[in-house]
């Protein structure tokens, strides 16, 4: 059972290290775009968006270690990016329903999908690569 | 992380819109 253990702790790691990167790619990213205006000051972003980043990315991690025998695809980069996009349509989904139920709190903004989804990929594609480094190390 | 998603709220507030995430 020791794969178990290697693959357990490979996910969270992995996840963490790649959420936070994509986290501060992703202020990069919309620093650039301009599709949002920050409202917070550099400092506390950059501890937002790690913290956030981290935690999608242990999540989409989490269910790569879970599933990725099951998943379609032989290359680890594209099992990655279908998870992450996948777990981003489905927030995305839910998000819509909540707009539905409660416009004047959530309103999706095109722009800002758009700059979400592309991230979705982004992260997929970072976790890919950090997994397809370890797993050369193993 | 659906928390966040959905905000928490004024902590993660840039970051949801940066992800494209509905939000006010």
């Amino acid at each position: 059972m020791q794969f178990q253990s290697i693959d357990w702790k490979r996910g969270i790691m992995l996840g963490a290290i790649a959420g936070i990167a994509w986290g501060w790619i992703a202020m990069a990213v919309n620093a650039a775009t301009g599709a949002f205006e920050f409202e917070n000051t550099l400092l506390h972003n950059l501890i937002a968006f790690a913290a956030g980043g981290a935690v999608f990315g242990i999540v989409v991690s989490g269910f790569l270690s879970l599933l990725k025998e099951r998943l379609p695809f032989k290359n680890i980069f594209l099992k990655a990016t279908l998870l992450s996009s996948v777990l981003w349509i489905m927030l995305k989904v839910g998000g819509t329903l909540l707009s539905s139920v409660e416009p004047e709190r959530y309103h999706p903004i095109t722009a800002q999908s758009i700059q979400g989804f592309v991230l979705a990929i982004i992260m997929g594609g970072l976790l890919g690569f950090l997994w397809k480094i370890k797993s050369k190390e193993a | 992380m659906v928390v966040i998603a959905y905000g928490v709220h004024d902590a993660f507030h840039d970051f949801r819109h940066t992800i494209g995430m509905p939000c006010h």
